[in-house]
């Protein structure tokens, strides 16, 4: 497991999220209540290491985060019509951050697009991420490795 | 004077939050017109007169690269200013991209001030 990479997303995401959407991560506090239903995205990169990153989130966070960049409102139709996309491309600008921090700028690297993963791709040791608290709402990120 | 820009991307939260950027920076534009991929703006590159294309890398069907290769070697398009909006920071692939022609970078996720900075230094000051 890249952990590095991992730790590594866990910075960037809170930074990535506050410029994207105006929203603020913090580590979770007490027992981690993720219910269903819980969507996931995930996309693929290439260079000196190979993985998955994954982001897994509830709807809640995903149409506060789809309103915020998009200036409308959460219980617009537009914020509910563009979630699973707007945490895709969350997803997209983490991960390009991710890898130019973990390996510099000089190294060339190959990013998939943000594919979406339902609840019974989640397994169990996904669930050993990094957890993260965006206005109460749980956040998991995790990383896997596709060969 | 007012600017026509194509925004390239394929999601469609960035392509609606970058239309709302571009209103933040207050810029004079005239219009702002979309497409999904590469595929997409050459289309709308054919039919259309633009100041200025922005466009993401990593796209289905058609990325930024081919959109940029394709627009430099047809007659019609090669003129138009290209610039690249993306998350990805990679300093070979931005050379790459230089050397075929695109003249300026936006990292995602961009303030509208870079937009501005952008436009200014591609298009120049509007009066």
């Amino acid at each position: 497991m890249s952990d590095s990479l991992l730790t590594t997303a866990a910075e960037v995401f809170p930074r990535m999220l506050e410029d994207s959407a105006f929203l603020f991560a913090e580590d979770p506090e007490g027992a981690i209540d993720f219910r269903t239903p819980v969507t996931g995205v995930a996309i693929a990169y290439e260079g000196p290491e190979h993985g998955v990153l994954h982001l897994w989130a509830q709807d809640a966070f995903m149409r506060s985060l789809a309103a915020n960049m998009l200036g409308i409102d959460e219980t617009d139709e537009g914020a509910l019509n563009r979630r699973f996309d707007a945490l895709g491309e969350l997803l997209n600008i983490v991960l390009g951050h991710c890898l130019t921090e973990r390996f510099g700028e000089s190294e060339t690297m190959k990013m998939g697009l943000p594919h979406r993963l339902d609840l019974a791709e989640l397994e169990a040791d996904k669930l050993s991420g990094i957890w993260l608290s965006v206005e109460g709402e749980p956040v998991l990120l995790a990383w896997s490795d596709p060969s | 004077m007012a600017y026509t820009v194509l925004l390239v991307d394929d999601s469609e939260t960035i392509r609606e939050a970058m239309v709302r950027a571009f209103a933040m920076a207050k810029l004079p534009m005239d219009e702002i017109l979309r497409a999904a991929n590469g595929a997409e703006a050459l289309q709308v590159l054919r039919e259309r007169w633009v100041d200025l294309v922005l466009t993401d890398i990593n796209m289905p069907t058609m990325g930024g690269e081919e959109l940029v290769r394709a627009m430099k070697s047809d007659a019609e398009l090669s003129d138009i200013p290209v610039a690249v909006l993306s998350s990805d920071g990679s300093k070979s692939r931005i050379d790459r991209l230089s050397a075929l022609g695109v003249v300026g970078y936006l990292r995602k996720p961009c303030r509208p001030e870079a937009i501005r900075d952008l436009l200014h230094s591609v298009l120049g000051e509007w009066q």
